[in-house]
């Protein structure tokens, strides 16, 4: 025990006095905690505290710092990532009173809810696609038309046969984020019909001349034709450029500018290369 | 960070090893780089700011990624404060920025960052203002139109039009590009806005006016629909041309902005922005190009 007390001070001193500066000494020290040397150092039982990193999300964003937070994790085992859900404006305020680290918001913010000492990283897109069959000569809705057809208002085709939806299951984040996005809050009519897999979704579509339904970006296949919307093809490079209407912003949120902090690194490793791959696996359009 | 694989070592619980072990700890901590140092340099260029520029920036953006694989703009709107606010907290590396002002609640974290807010004007808007179409007037000179927002002229009747109250609608938003124009421009400085204006949303002012047949109001020309009608100002109709050569007056420039140093995809992107591409976009938002007026 004795000797490893006496091991501890030189490493807190060489910490302190590290020549990159305070900072940076902070930085090795949280990663430093628990590692296999300062278990090695300190003894099996002596790691310092875990560090919490506190992330409230809306429901898009739990999924998405989800898949990131275990990756982050193994990376920084002093660090443990607690996330919880709530409502965008709930999270925004909880990160204004300093009651979490990071807020994970699946929009931009709206002039109001910016504060000087707010700074909001985009880690993602996330892009809607509405499709048909390709046998439907339909090539193009505006944005007020494809919320009429899935609110069950419009129900026929321009050329006059029944306009038949596939939605997905309730509690799908695709669901949550095509009512978010297109229908601004409102349900898909309870007359859609509904699929458990986007996979499942597709193939309704592919086999029935009169479906319309909508996949994230990534479950587009070639049995099946993208729409585009207010004219606007769906491509990487308009949901980046933010001129295809069916588009929005995965947003984390901080307050402050501290580097070394477990919010700093976590907000670092999202936007980093294995971050934005991890994000683009998880159906998001990666910004970096 | 050779050291941190020495786990054989860790796990020799003699003090010996311990011993070797801290030596090579203090090596790895004062020779190893910082984390932050070792964060790869971002290949995204992020651009935020004013709505105005928007369509135009988002098809620069789109153009430059398909010529150029590999590259990704990432486009956002948000108004000129969040552009300004964006690139001095570095979470954009360019902002799409309308008028010349540093916003107060800014311009301390621009201090406090040591920072100077580079501006690279690249776009020059005109802000007109609008009537009801069943308005007969056509044209009103900068002296009435200053007379009529400082409330010294009241009555429609002034103006060679119907015995009729003026009803003048401001935009109720200080950040605004439009209303910073027009402040500056119209109002020249010490005249204050009558407090029996109307203020609302810069974006309500085409909806406000549309609905009131005695109401003035004023908004951006790319935001002109057919629904107001836009009036001459000393005869001189807001056009690409009579903006560029100054013959119209109520103008503002939009520049990019940005702190250095720019990464190179940034700067890149920049100089693409400022040349032949910006040139020809431009009109695509009813704006004189002068991003070769520097």
């Amino acid at each position: 025990m004795r000797a490893r007390a006496v091991l501890a001070v030189p490493l807190l001193l060489a910490l302190a006095a590290a020549p990159a500066g305070a900072a940076d000494a902070r930085q090795l020290l949280q990663t430093l905690r628990c590692t296999q040397i300062s278990r090695a150092v300190l003894g099996d039982g002596g790691c310092l505290p875990a560090q919490k990193l506190l992330i409230a999300g809306s429901t898009t964003m739990v999924f998405y710092t989800r898949q990131l937070a275990e990756e982050f994790e193994r990376r920084n085992p002093s660090i443990k990532v607690e996330i919880s859900g709530g409502t965008s404006a709930d999270i925004l305020t909880a990160v204004d009173h300093g009651a979490i680290d990071l807020a994970a918001v699946a929009r931009d913010l709206v002039p109001k809810e910016y504060r000087p000492e707010l700074r909001v990283t985009m880690i993602g897109r996330d892009g809607l696609v509405a499709i048909v069959n390709r046998a439907n000569p339909l090539a193009d809705l505006s944005k007020d038309q494809l919320r009429a057809i899935f609110t069950g208002e419009m129900a026929r085709w321009p050329d006059g046969r029944p306009v038949h939806m596939v939605s997905r299951n309730p509690g799908s984040a695709l669901l949550q984020s095509f009512e978010e996005i297109v229908l601004s809050g409102a349900k898909v009519a309870a007359t859609a019909r509904e699929t458990k897999k986007t996979a499942d979704l597709v193939a309704a579509v592919a086999a029935d001349r009169d479906a319309i339904g909508f996949v994230g970006l990534h479950g587009l296949t070639d049995t099946v034709k993208a729409l585009t919307i207010d004219g606007v093809p769906v491509t990487d490079a308009t949901i980046l450029s933010s001129r295809y209407p069916l588009v929005r912003s995965l947003n984390l949120v901080e307050e402050g500018e501290e580097t070394g902090e477990p919010k700093r690194l976590f907000v670092e490793f999202a936007t980093g290369p294995d971050g934005q791959a991890l994000m683009e696996k998880s159906g998001a359009v990666r910004v970096d | 960070m050779a050291a941190m694989s020495t786990r054989g070592v860790g796990n020799n619980r003699m003090g010996k090893g311990r011993a070797i072990l801290g030596a090579l700890l203090l090596f790895a901590v004062s020779a190893g780089p910082g984390l932050a140092d070792q964060a790869a340099p971002a290949r995204s260029v992020q651009v935020r700011g004013t709505t105005i520029f928007l369509p135009a920036m988002q098809i620069l953006a789109e153009r430059y990624m398909a010529d150029h694989a590999g590259s990704r703009i990432v486009v956002l709107g948000g108004g000129s404060w969040l552009g300004v606010k964006s690139v001095l907290d570095k979470s954009a590396s360019l902002g799409m920025v309308s008028g010349d002002f540093l916003p107060d609640d800014l311009s301390e974290l621009a201090e406090d960052e040591n920072m100077p807010l580079r501006r690279a004007p690249i776009a020059r808007y005109a802000v007109v203002p609008v009537v009801h179409p069943a308005n007969p007037i056509a044209d009103l000179s900068l002296v009435q139109l200053r007379d009529i927002y400082a409330g010294r002229i009241v009555n429609w009747k002034d103006l060679g039009g119907p015995n009729q109250p003026i009803h003048v609608v401001a935009s109720e938003d200080a950040m605004a590009g439009t209303f910073q124009v027009w402040n500056a421009k119209v109002m020249g400085g010490p005249h204050e806005v009558t407090p029996d204006a109307r203020t609302v949303a810069p974006g309500q002012v085409g909806e406000t006016v549309t609905h009131d047949p005695l109401a003035i109001g004023y908004m951006a020309l790319v935001r002109l629909t057919g629904v107001v009608k836009p009036l001459k100002v000393g005869g001189v109709e807001a056009r690409e041309e009579t903006i560029g050569d100054g013959r119209y007056g109520i103008t503002g420039d939009i520049a990019l902005a940005y702190v250095e140093p720019l990464s190179a995809p940034a700067r890149a992107f920049l100089d693409y922005c400022l040349g032949e591409a910006g040139r020809a976009e431009a009109g695509r938002v009813r704006a004189a190009y002068i991003g070769d007026r520097r």
